[in-house]
């Protein structure tokens, strides 16, 4: 069994200076001659090794585009995009996989936890994919993250028996589990009402910041763009 | 892997049809299976009795033993042939017994019974050594059909003709109950009953051929003396070239067949229809890393469990059901038919939980976002 961060990409994290995403020149064009449709149009985007962007724009302008693209999960038809130190286009598949494990991690719009693991086992996921091997210190790491999100006395319940703030809470433990150099996060705040909502973007912001890891926020939501160090808006696959 | 077994544990109610399905469909397999077992050693008893040894028949018999006439003079130049310990000869014949004693009846029914009635000449790991005059040995199913025990009389033929019973072996069923007796005492019995039924002075209806070290060696030294007109084989090819075993046999082979597709069937389409409820889980899981092999090794593992939870229920069942059968059904639970089963089931599961490698394969994680 190989350990998280042996088989992607280097171990290391991108050096401070080493900004922690950067897209140059970045398209995405889905379909063939006249069906072809330009989710992604020429997008440079660079954030910094400890910066939170929030990406904000219409539906259907590209966000979640960008935000796949840059977590690969899809790849760019044309243009470059690093993470870290690593140009994403160098990786084949296989090796696309374990990177987003060790790299990247992902906050879904739906929350998407296992619902048949508990809370503690849903950040312990993560580590078991790509032939990991759960050892102490993932427990311990496991069971650190889930005191710092307020969820120690919940880490045995399943999802169903857990609240929609809790949930979400899960869900960002899991995106830290492996210490990524890039979290993005997809509509945080979308199923919270507006005071759980806040709760959960300071407590995102609090633990992004404390890490010192880039994070890319994508939202409707006008009350979380105060959380942003910086906010990009996206209109027809194009930053302005 | 351990992701996989943990959602079968914690959602058993997710998988109890398929679990139940299976479990049906092994308990016809176990019942299916013990028929075919059951049909075959009922007509192979004589046969089995002489495992380990070859026959010798006519080569003109078809492997038939009722057919074959080798003459005895045969037996005489084999003994002395090199890889050939002894010969003895074997003949047969279906005639009835009933017990001697009229207030007793057979099996409390003053009834007659079918039986086949053997003559032979070697001792084998099932048979003793020939019985005396007037002496018969008799298998396990005789003494349950007719209640009769060591020292009873049972009257043999249509002549009735008397002999005592100094031994019971195990059931050698051959179409029906079998009597052994020397092959002198079954000419004479057969003779009173129906002389033209005795084979010709000087021949028997086959010869058993009791190898010095391997049937193999006995085979090849049978044939290397170069007597022609006879064919030595081995115990189950003589029982392979039985007309009755060979159209049971493709009969419940093809049933036992279809009924491993069924389970095939079953365990693709149920996992087939557990892929699509996982879709967007699968999508989550390849977003976070997850090889599309890990997801594959999942789907089998739990094919495996289910299996196994199958085979273990529905092996309890069929010794239930098998128990409520009435006894004179020709049906035997063998362990090596159960082996059988077991592996085909888990080799059927494994097969169908990677129908849905494709649709697996072609998950999206692009999918988990948005």
């Amino acid at each position: 069994m190989s350990s998280p961060t042996a088989s992607a990409a280097p171990a290391e994290p991108a050096s401070v200076d080493t900004p922690a995403l950067t897209m140059a020149g970045v398209s995405k064009i889905y379909g063939r001659d006249e069906q072809q449709v330009t989710a992604l149009d020429e997008v440079d985007l660079t954030v910094a090794s400890d910066e939170m962007v929030v990406l904000i724009g219409p539906s259907g302008s590209g966000k979640t585009t960008l935000l796949t693209v840059a977590g690969a999960l899809l790849r760019a038809t044309s243009g470059t995009v690093r993470v870290g130190d690593v140009d994403l286009g160098d990786l084949g598949d296989g090796k696309l996989s374990a990177f987003r494990r060790d790299r990247i991690g992902f906050v879904f719009q739906s929350v998407n936890l296992v619902p048949f693991l508990t809370a503690r086992e849903n950040l312990l996921a993560v580590r078991q994919f790509g032939g990991g091997r759960i050892d102490r210190a993932a427990r311990e790491r496991a069971d650190q993250l889930l005191d710092e999100l307020g969820l120690a006395d919940r880490s045995k319940n399943l999802p169903s028996q857990l609240s929609g703030g809790q949930k979400q809470r899960v869900a960002i433990g899991r995106a830290l589990m492996n210490d990524p150099d890039l979290v993005l996060i997809d509509e945080p705040t979308s199923a919270l009402d507006s005071k759980l909502g806040q709760q959960v973007m300071e407590l995102l912001h609090r633990e992004i910041k404390q890490r010192g890891v880039a994070a890319i926020v994508v939202t409707h939501d006008e009350r979380v763009i105060d959380f942003g160090d910086r906010t990009v808006e996206i209109v027809d696959g194009a930053l302005q | 892997m351990s992701i996989a077994l943990k959602e079968l544990f914690r959602q058993p109610r997710r998988f109890s049809a398929v679990t139940g399905a299976m479990t049906l469909l092994i308990v016809l397999l176990v019942v299916l299976g013990g028929f075919l077992d059951g049909l075959e050693l009922s007509q192979t008893g004589a046969y089995r009795a002489h495992d380990g040894n070859v026959l010798v028949f006519d080569d003109t018999s078809e492997r038939q033993l009722q057919r074959s006439r080798v003459p005895t003079t045969v037996a005489d130049e084999l003994s002395v042939q090199p890889g050939i310990a002894a010969v003895g000869s074997l003949d047969a014949t279906f005639t009835v017994a009933g017990i001697a004693d009229e207030a007793a009846g057979v099996d409390g029914r003053d009834e007659l019974e079918d039986v086949a009635l053997f003559g032979y000449d070697l001792a084998t790991d099932v048979l003793p050594e020939p019985p005396t005059a007037g002496e018969a040995i008799v298998d396990e199913q005789l003494r349950r059909v007719a209640d009769v025990e060591v020292g009873d009389i049972i009257e043999i033929g249509p002549s009735a003709e008397p002999v005592t019973i100094a031994a019971i072996v195990d059931d050698l069923t051959n179409g029906a109950p079998t009597v052994w007796v020397g092959v002198e005492e079954w000419r004479r019995l057969v003779a009173l009953g129906n002389p033209s039924a005795v084979p010709p002075e000087g021949t028997a209806q086959i010869l058993v051929v009791r190898p010095a070290a391997t049937p193999a060696e006995a085979v090849t030294a049978v044939d290397g003396a170069g007597l022609g007109g006879v064919e030595a084989i081995t115990v189950d090819e003589a029982i392979e070239a039985l007309d009755v075993v060979q159209q049971q046999s493709s009969t419940f082979q093809g049933i036992i067949s279809v009924t491993f597709i069924v389970v095939l069937l079953v365990v693709a389409l149920f996992f087939a229809l557990i892929t699509l409820e996982r879709v967007g889980l699968y999508a989550v899981f390849k977003a976070l890393g997850a090889r599309t092999g890990e997801l594959l090794l999942g789907l089998s593992a739990q094919a495996v469990v289910i299996s196994l939870v199958a085979i273990a229920v529905g092996f309890a069942l069929s010794a239930l059901f098998v128990s409520f059968l009435p006894p004179e059904l020709p049906l035997r639970v063998e362990p090596a038919r159960l082996g059988q089963i077991a592996l085909g089931t888990i080799v059927t599961a494994l097969l169908g939980s990677l129908f849905t490698a494709r649709r697996i394969l072609r998950i999206d994680p692009a999918e988990a976002i948005g």
